[in-house]
């Protein structure tokens, strides 16, 4: 299935800034963004992201929080949903895969690679 | 025939009978006189005064007949000696007692026999005055009156002459006794003196008659004489001792044995000379105090009572022993230049005005010294042996005395010695009659004790002094320990606490009392084994554990628990062995860590956030999303961009140190080629180092396995890489050789820049250790990427170490193949 839209949930709003600047100019997807976990089940349940780039650390609804809700939804159940975190120890990869996420970017990560990087975790190459 | 019987008085008649000395004595005209004037005045041709003794009848006078004595058994007297009255025989031929007796039936043919006892005062019988006749005759009452009248004559006259002689044996006595005798008048007047008086006293005896008692006895004892002549006649006394006078000089004590005569109202004395049993009491007595005084002084000793009353009790010991009136004992001290002087510890007050006073009392405490030894008795100390100054007034040792100090009669001082060395010196005066060598002789136990005790003296002083030092070091000690704000425990290595100070009952809330009872394993416990402190049961000083602080936990009474910094220290005193820990409760340090580590956590992730907007807003103007940069400006965000993520290196890297520094360092552990973490290590460096001219070289012949975090080790080399390609000369190669060695694996990173400078070489693996920091700056870095990479391969149970060889550095670690420290897994 391939990626024609993605929703950025980011707190910080610069990162935001910067991930739709990758994923629109790089990428060439049509993203939206959201600052908190409450924003990203609204703008999903609207939008529809074939995506979700998901902050792991954001304040009152966390990532994972955030990632379960999206499970509970059945209009969201079959989103994919990727995690950005500075966490990468591999035993939490390995916590957020079992919750049902696709993968996880590292930040910090190269703007210019992040669409490439997320192909790559979806198995979508090229 | 009968035999006279015995009388039942026998023994002692026969004692009386010789007590007259009449028996075979010769004959006297007076008793002749007796026998011939009662033959005739009885008209009889035999008279006779017979005695009987054992075994005969002997005629002290005889009239008639010329044997001197008859056999007892035959003799008429002793009829009368047996029966106590007179005997009257008319006709021997009609008496059946005498007329087979051959005084009858041969000569003198008695045939009348007439026998009046001869009686002494006391009743004895001791034979007959008697008259004999060849015919048969009676006697008239008034007759035999007579003859009882004569026997009790010749008695009479006897009886005077025993008391002469006895009165002559007496005066014999009297005069030839070695013993004194003297009749003493109820006026006290001495009436007869015998001759010893004069041999013994050299006083003639008109001369003791002249004196009398208050002349001839110690003026001591004159009061005392008088009195005991009194009670002598009261009946109260019998004797007393007293002192004679010698004509001259000396005396003689004398025992008196004394009784009174009420008759003759005079009073009998004699006395023996006793004066050597009375030295020899003396003398005992003067050894038996020297003794006491020795014991006492030595008990003191034992005791450790107070030095200076040693010397007291000596003193006082002497004084009595020698009958001195004063004196001093002290101990002979080395002064300036080697000159001795004389240091008095005890010496009898003699003082006579306020300022002696003073200084006597100065002896009591401190000694008082005496320099001068121009005298008698510094003579003591300059010849080492006695001086005895009887006459010191006209002695030329004499040193004089101060204005107002009492006369020196006479003096002894003797030196006392411990071995070979003079250590004091003692000093008498004014015994009565001087002093002399038998005296010193006597002495010389004392002396020797004396030198003990001086020599005592000096070692409890420097023992009392050294005792001091000790004590208040210990003082200064305890109160440090006391004082504190580190427990400190003492224990045996079954663990049983044996001290601890203050700061332990505060800090475990536990009272003293709990804690002696208590084991240290339920104060300290070890949260990694929990096993309390079995282990210290095995510790040895070389062990890690005895010496370096390690962390446990303390457990309070509550059972709350605190972290504690606990180093372990083994102590012996004496022969025991005692293990003693000192325990610091770093809770506070322990907040404070926290605090700093979550504080550097949280920073560095609030600095991470905006690194990544920068590094991405950087990165896409590189990336050429906001269109083409001319080349100027494109070269700028690639320098923005480069220190961005430098930044974010050190951001991560001191992240690390902190989960280092906490221990909170984790591990992911799984089955590793090495080789395949090099790989990736070099590729992440020439994609990073992209335009360096720096080659990486891998050298990995076979896949290395081991068990081990991958990402940790890929840290480690990429920080070992990093740090080579900083020195790493343009052009030059790194090269990663990756080898396997007997159960490691293990890893080397050679670089060919110039080496690490030999003096900065023990800080390589300190943090924010640069060895250029004060160089003008080539190559940069955070600090503390060698530092992590130590503390990472630690931690996995291996080892990082460098060499610097000739034209290159070469950092190498081992990483185990097996398993890693338990440690690790978490």
């Amino acid at each position: 299935m391939s990626i024609s839209k993605v929703l950025v949930v980011d707190d910080e709003p610069d990162l935001r800034t910067i991930s739709r600047l990758s994923l629109e100019r790089v990428g060439g997807w049509k993203t939206f963004l959201a600052g908190s976990g409450k924003e990203a089940l609204e703008v999903a349940e609207r939008e529809l992201p074939d995506v979700i780039l998901l902050d792991v650390m954001m304040p009152g609804m966390d990532g994972p929080t955030t990632l379960l809700e999206i499970r509970k939804r059945a209009a969201l159940a079959n989103i994919r949903v990727v995690f950005l975190t500075a966490k990468v120890q591999k035993h939490e990869v390995q916590a957020y895969v079992e919750m049902g996420a696709s993968g996880v970017i590292p930040k910090p990560f190269d703007p210019m690679k992040l669409p490439s990087e997320l192909r790559r975790l979806l198995g979508e190459e090229g | 025939m009968k035999p006279p019987a015995l009388p039942e008085n026998e023994v002692k008649r026969l004692n009386a009978l010789r007590r007259y000395g009449v028996l075979d004595s010769e004959a006297e005209l007076v008793f002749d006189e007796f026998v011939e004037l009662v033959a005739r005045t009885f008209e009889v041709p035999v008279a006779l005064i017979s005695f009987v003794d054992e075994g005969r009848q002997w005629f002290k006078s005889r009239y008639g007949i010329s044997a001197s004595e008859t056999p007892r058994e035959v003799s008429f007297c002793g009829h009368v000696v047996a029966d106590g009255v007179p005997l009257i025989v008319e006709d021997t031929r009609e008496d059946v007692r005498f007329l087979d007796n051959p005084l009858v039936t041969g000569g003198p043919k008695i045939r009348f026999y007439a026998g009046a006892p001869l009686l002494t005062p006391e009743g004895y019988v001791l034979g007959t005055f008697c008259v004999i006749d060849q015919r048969p005759r009676t006697l008239r009452a008034e007759q035999l009156e007579t003859l009882q009248l004569f026997a009790r004559q010749v008695m009479r006259t006897l009886e005077l002459r025993r008391q002469r002689i006895a009165a002559e044996t007496y005066r014999r006595l009297f005069a030839a006794a070695q013993t004194f005798a003297a009749i003493v008048a109820p006026t006290g007047e001495i009436l007869e003196s015998n001759p010893v008086w004069g041999q013994h006293l050299r006083f003639s005896v008109g001369e003791i008659s002249l004196l009398g008692w208050g002349g001839l006895v110690h003026a001591d004892d004159v009061a005392g004489v008088k009195t005991a002549l009194e009670r002598v006649k009261s009946g109260e006394s019998t004797g007393f001792d007293v002192r004679m006078l010698k004509k001259g000089e000396g005396f003689l004590w004398v025992s008196w044995s004394a009784s009174h005569d009420p008759a003759e109202n005079v009073t009998y004395l004699v006395g023996h000379d006793i004066t050597e049993r009375v030295r020899a009491a003396e003398g005992a007595q003067q050894s038996h105090a020297l003794l006491a005084c020795i014991s006492e002084a030595q008990s003191c000793l034992i005791e450790q009572r107070d030095p200076g009353t040693w010397f007291q009790l000596l003193l006082e010991g002497l004084l009595r022993a020698t009958g001195s009136s004063y004196g001093f004992i002290g101990e002979v001290v080395e002064g300036e230049a080697g000159k001795p002087y004389l240091k008095c510890h005890a010496l009898s007050d003699v003082a006579w005005d306020e300022a002696s006073r003073e200084v006597y009392r100065g002896a009591a405490t401190t000694g008082i010294a005496f320099r001068n030894l121009d005298n008698l008795f510094g003579r003591v100390i300059t010849t080492r042996s006695a001086v005895i100054a009887n006459e010191p007034s006209s002695d030329h040792r004499r040193g004089g005395l101060p204005p107002g100090h009492p006369p020196l009669k006479a003096f002894l001082g003797l030196p006392l010695f411990m071995g070979d060395a003079l250590v004091g010196l003692l000093g008498v005066a004014n015994r009565e009659g001087g002093y002399s060598e038998e005296l010193v002789a006597f002495l010389e136990p004392f002396l020797a004790t004396c030198g003990t005790i001086i020599q005592a003296f000096r070692t409890q002083e420097l023992r009392a002094s050294a005792e001091k030092a000790l004590q208040q070091s210990e003082e200064r000690l305890r109160a440090v320990v006391d004082a504190a704000g580190d427990a400190i425990i003492a224990f045996d290595k079954e663990g049983n606490i044996q001290r601890a100070n203050p700061a332990t009952t505060r800090l475990f809330g536990r009272e003293l009392a709990e804690l002696l009872k208590s084991q240290v394993g339920s104060l300290l416990i070890d949260p990694r084994s929990d096993l309390g402190m079995e282990f210290l049961k095995h510790a040895r000083p070389d062990d890690g554990l005895i010496g370096a602080p390690v962390e446990l936990v303390g457990v309070r009474s509550d059972g709350s628990r605190f972290p504690a910094e606990v180093s372990f220290n083994n102590v012996e005193v004496g022969s025991q062995h005692s293990l003693v820990a000192v325990v610091r409760d770093i809770s506070e340090r322990k907040r404070v860590e926290r605090l700093k580590s979550e504080f550097v956590s949280s920073v560095s992730h609030e600095l991470r956030t905006p690194l990544t907007a920068i590094r991405g807003a950087l990165g896409l103007l590189d990336g050429g999303v906001a269109g083409e940069l001319a080349e100027g400006p494109r070269e700028m965000v690639r320098m923005a961009l480069m220190s961005a993520r430098r930044l974010t290196r050190l951001v991560d890297d001191i992240l690390d140190i902190g989960k280092v520094e906490r221990g909170t360092l984790n591990f992911e552990l799984s089955q590793v080629d090495v080789c395949d973490v090099a790989a990736r290590a070099i590729a992440d460096m020439r994609a990073i180092h992209s335009t360096t001219s720096v080659a990486f070289v891998l050298d990995a012949p076979e896949p290395c396995w081991c068990i081990t975090d991958p990402e940790r080790v890929l840290q480690v080399l990429t920080n070992l890489l990093s740090n080579a390609q900083k020195f790493s000369p343009a052009a030059s190669t790194i090269e990663v050789r990756v080898t396997k060695k007997s159960g490691f694996v293990v890893t080397a990173v050679t670089d060919h820049g110039p080496g690490i400078p030999s003096e900065f070489q023990g800080r390589v693996f300190e943090r924010f250790a640069q060895a250029d920091a004060s160089d003008e700056r080539h190559v940069s870095g955070t600090g503390l990427g060698l530092s992590i990479a130590k503390a990472i391969v630690d931690q996995l149970g291996g080892r990082l170490d460098f060499r610097c060889t000739e034209g290159g550095t070469t950092f190498e670690f081992e990483l185990p193949i097996g398993s890693v420290n338990n440690e690790a897994k978490g």
